[in-house]
């Protein structure tokens, strides 16, 4: 019997697979391209990703590149210009639920 | 549900949990039509994962699919049932846990106490005493010599099927090991003990905990340094970030110290905070800085991280970040650690760690609480209350204060510095928690949120919106002190649900930045009353 | 003779037993804290509010409080007034409360009627016979209206009704029993409640001349006996473990000499948690299992 917690689904797009958790975010963030993350995208609703969703999904990921971890929202506007409400505006789910991941981010963890 | 063998049915859910008989909330929280609706989990999801406790789920069991996995389940919960009842693997709690099993009266005295229980409508799946005397009657049948006849002779028989667990499971992530009911209890049992050691053979024998507290939590918080995923560059990173906001925000020059050999202080944070409410880490800066005390961060494994989620259910998860923790603070030879905004980390570190670190891991460990009283008193800020002049209400973490007693500093400090503080009824040792407790404040996964704001959060939710019941205008903004990162993720979340910041005006925030608030240095209010 | 035998087994029982539950729970290791506020320690002021030593700067380089004033304060009103009860469950109360002092005046008459037995005759004789004699009038009338209300409660009180098992309703008809047997003695004239002490000790031969409720009194007082230390009733001396030892138990270690000595026994006690990140299977040390902070299973070479 599977004990482990958190059932992985599956989400397809374009013929290919990737696990995602019950939140949608997915498992293995080197499994990522633009592709996929116009797919994840659309499933929040966002149909088309404009060059101000790229300038946030690019930043998220170089941030995650680095530090293996999504950038504190607060560094997020600030170095991308973007108001929390303008992220928002792109991302209705928000610069967490919703950026991060589109970028391709795990879910944040911890006491956040 | 109408009996406690109920638990082992083998169909259906033993409560609904219907909005109805909630316990009311004050107007304009009243009318269920404007909350917003439960999580449907798609059916799939239902089919595989056990929500038969309450139609809620906490972990995402996965029933077992076959009478032999069934039987493996069963058994594996039987060997750890034994476990809990030997020296050797549970010399940490053993006395504790006999002592509440066996001495019970069933006399109820306690269940009203809880505040979940009660903010339920007395839901009977949620009454303190049903998980504690499930797992009674199963330790006492099924762990003990003689125990089949004797449960049959007491009237005590549970048959022990994989229902059974599953719901006995969901139960123990439905109390916040509060122990408001530990208090109550004339006997000095404690369901909340019980329900730890519930969670603990869960986890210690099947390794069945929920992802947030274990996967995701104190084994990421081992293997990177924080359970927020943080490395030690990234933190660096952060905070350096945050120095960088201090400037912007007000001119002062911080920067704040790393790995400083010999100094004072070891301020440990929560590392939530530095990701998520950073006014708070800066608030820390500035006020320690102002002071002119010598401080310093670590950026070791767990030094920059005050969380122990083993606390809530796991020993040997609970030791292994205490121990690294303590390394941490060794090797900077500070004079002591000072644990930031964090309820359960201080609890973790400062009472239950308290008898696994010995000689020179034992360094003397303070509450920041306490540490802010004594600069604040002393004068060495230049504070003027006015400049809080709003409502204020102050919330006990039960960690700090239930389970440490430390209940004054902080009021000492909102005293002198909020002119509209006020209590909350009841306040103190006789708190009610945020709802977030023991973990539940990360926790999210499928619709356990729900649950969380409807049931966990209700009762502090009413305390809050009743302490500013003078002045329930939105126009007027109103600050809940909450000095503590899990009680804060809680009513960020909760405050959210219920549009508390649209409809009440109510914002939550720690004690550190009413201080800095306060301080006549700076030019600028440091809240900025935005609702995050 | 029978019935004296059958006395001295049970009571042989009963302190062995109690002894054996009390040795056992000291015996256990050192347990983590867990203590639980208010605790009536420390200064005045900050019990007023259950405040701790944590409280103040520099805590562990004061002196601790020592002085058990407040404790002793804590207890009587538990034992006396049944506090907790009051505070909590006021329906509850009044029935809980008249069982416990039957139970405690039963128990203070015996004590009384022996020290009667063993006195030399003549020694105030009248006043502790007295005495005797209302202590069983009391401790039955108060035991039995306690029990009655209890068996009410139990069985229909919506707060109590599902919790209440069978063997919680044995208990209660056992002690009630046993008040109603004795308040029926009480009425039986010379050879009654009062003189069942001095009766068994001084003429245990004679024992046939009682009346049957006698000795069905005698002989479910016998059966407590023996029956109590595996009960939850042994609460009433376990208490101690449960407040002293645990809830009221904040002493750090900073100030405990022995502590590094009883910490190295217990990281030395061999674990066999299964858990993948535990002992994997296998046994390990606690030692082994935290030093094993990645979690990969300490024992799983075993
Ligand atoms: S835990 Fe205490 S108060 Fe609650 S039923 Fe048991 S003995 Fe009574
Ligand atoms: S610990 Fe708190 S939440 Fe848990 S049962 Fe007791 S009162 Fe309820």
């Amino acid at each position: 019997m599977d004990s482990s917690q958190g059932i992985l689904q599956v989400f397809t797009w374009n013929n290919h697979e990737v696990e995602v958790d019950e939140d949608g975010f997915i498992q293995q963030p080197d499994l990522w391209d633009e592709q996929l993350a116009l797919a994840l995208a659309r499933t929040d609703g966002v149909i088309e990703l404009t060059d101000a969703h790229w300038k946030i999904i690019h930043y998220i990921r170089s941030y995650f590149q680095e530090f293996e971890i999504a950038p504190m929202i607060r560094k997020l506007c600030k170095e991308t210009g973007f108001s929390l409400r303008e992220i928002y505006n792109l991302f209705p789910s928000g610069p967490a639920k919703g950026a991060c991941k589109v970028a391709g981010l795990p879910k944040p963890t911890g006491c956040v | 549900m109408r009996k406690l063998g109920d638990i082992a049915s083998q169909s259906g859910q033993l409560s609904q949990v219907p909005v109805q008989s909630l316990m009311p909330l004050p107007a304009p929280y009243d009318r269920i039509a404007d909350l917003p609706p439960r999580k449907v989990l798609n059916q799939k999801v239902l089919d595989r994962i056990d929500t038969s406790l309450d139609g809620f789920s906490a972990l995402g069991l996965a029933r077992p699919q076959t009478p032999e996995e069934e039987h493996e389940f069963v058994k594996r919960f039987l060997s750890g049932l034994e476990k809990l009842l030997s020296k050797e693997n549970n010399w940490t709690f053993l006395e504790q846990l006999t002592l509440s099993l066996d001495h019970c009266a069933r006399c109820q005295t306690c269940v009203e106490a809880c505040p979940i229980y009660t903010a339920s409508g007395h839901d009977e799946v949620y009454r303190p005493t049903f998980r504690s005397e499930v797992f009674r009657r199963l330790m006492n049948e099924y762990a003990k010599p003689g125990g089949k006849a004797l449960a049959w002779l007491k009237g005590e028989h549970v048959e022990l099927n994989a229902a059974t667990l599953g719901r006995l499971l969901e139960s123990a992530y439905r109390c916040t090991l509060c122990r408001r009911c530990a208090q109550a209890c004339p006997m000095g049992v404690d369901n909340a003990l019980l329900t730890r050691e519930i969670r603990k053979l869960f986890s210690m024998e099947m390794g069945i905990a929920p992802k947030e507290i274990h996967d995701k939590g104190s084994m990421l918080q081992l293997r990177t340094g924080s359970s927020t995923g943080m490395n030690a560059r990234a933190v660096r990173d952060n905070v350096a970030f945050l120095d960088e906001e201090i400037r912007d925000q007000t001119g002062l020059t911080i920067e704040t110290p790393w790995d400083k050999e010999g100094a004072d202080v070891l301020l440990i944070h929560n590392a939530g905070e530095i990701l998520a409410w950073l006014e708070n880490p800066m608030a820390f800066a500035i006020i320690l800085e102002a002071a002119g005390i010598s401080w310093t961060m670590s950026s070791d494994l767990a030094g920059y991280d005050s969380v122990n989620y083993g606390l809530w259910y796991d020993d040997a998860q609970f030791a292994r970040v205490a121990v690294k923790q303590a390394e941490a603070a060794r090797k900077l030879k500070v004079k002591k650690i000072v644990l930031g905004e964090c309820g359960h980390g201080h609890k973790a570190s400062m009472v239950t760690a308290d008898r696994i670190l010995t000689g020179d891991l034992n360094i003397p460990r303070e509450s920041a609480l306490v540490l802010l009283r004594d600069i604040v008193m002393s004068g060495r800020l230049k504070l003027d209350p006015s400049r809080n002049d709003f409502p204020v209400t102050l919330h006990d973490p039960c960690n700090m204060v239930r389970m440490m007693g430390i209940v004054e500093p902080q009021r000492e400090i909102l005293r002198a510095i909020c002119p509209q503080f006020r209590e909350m009824t009841p306040h103190g040792v006789n708190n009610y928690c945020c709802g977030g407790g023991s973990g539940f404040a990360i926790m999210s996964g499928y619709n356990f949120e729900d649950w969380r704001f409807s049931v966990a959060g209700r009762m502090k939710l009413k305390q809050i919106l009743d302490a500013f019941a003078d002045c329930p205008s939105p126009e007027v903004k109103k600050y809940v002190c909450a000095p503590c990162s899990n009680c804060k993720g809680q009513f960020r979340d909760l405050f959210q649900y219920y549009g508390v910041w649209e409809k009440s005006g109510i914002l939550y925030g720690g004690l550190a930045e009413l201080i800095v608030n306060a301080m006549t240095d700076l030019s600028q209010p440091f809240i900025k009353w935005e609702f995050h | 003779m029978l019935t004296v035998m059958l006395i001295s087994v049970a009571l042989v029982i009963f302190f062995a037993g109690n002894a054996v539950r009390v040795v056992k729970t000291l015996r256990m290791p050192a347990h983590l804290r867990w203590e639980l506020y208010p605790i009536p320690k420390g200064p005045e002021e900050r019990q007023r509010y259950g405040g701790s030593y944590f409280e103040e700067s520099g805590w562990w380089t004061k002196p601790v409080d020592t002085s058990h004033k407040s404790e002793v304060a804590f207890v009587l009103k538990e034992v006396l007034l049944l506090r907790g009860v009051w505070e909590n469950f006021r329906a509850l109360w009044s029935w809980a409360w008249l069982l416990h002092w039957g139970l405690y005046l039963y128990v203070l008459a015996t004590l009384l009627a022996l020290g009667e037995v063993l006195l030399p005759a003549g020694a105030s004789f009248g006043t502790l016979h007295a005495a005797v004699m209302y202590g069983y009038r009391l401790a039955c009338s108060l035991g039995l209206a306690g029990t009655l209300g209890l068996l009410v409660i139990r069985s229909w009180h919506p707060r109590v009704r599902a919790f209440t098992t069978r063997i919680g309703i044995f208990d209660l008809l056992l002690l009630g029993s046993i008040f109603a047997t004795g308040m029926l003695l009480l009425t039986a004239g010379p050879a009654g409640l009062h003189s069942m002490i001095s009766d068994l000790v001084r003429l245990p031969t004679f024992l046939g001349n009682h009346p049957a409720v006698w000795h069905i009194h005698v002989a479910l007082l016998t059966f407590f006996l023996a029956y109590f230390p595996f009960t939850h009733m042994t609460h009433a001396y376990m208490k101690y473990f449960t407040w002293h030892r645990v809830r009221w138990d904040d002493s750090p270690i900073a100030h405990d000499p022995h502590a590094a000595k009883t910490l190295a026994v217990n990281l030395q006690r061999k674990t066999s948690w299964a858990a993948p990140h535990i002992a994997a299977g296998g046994t390990a040390t606690w030692s082994e299992v935290v030093a094993d902070a990645d979690g990969n299973g300490a024992g799983k070479r075993a």
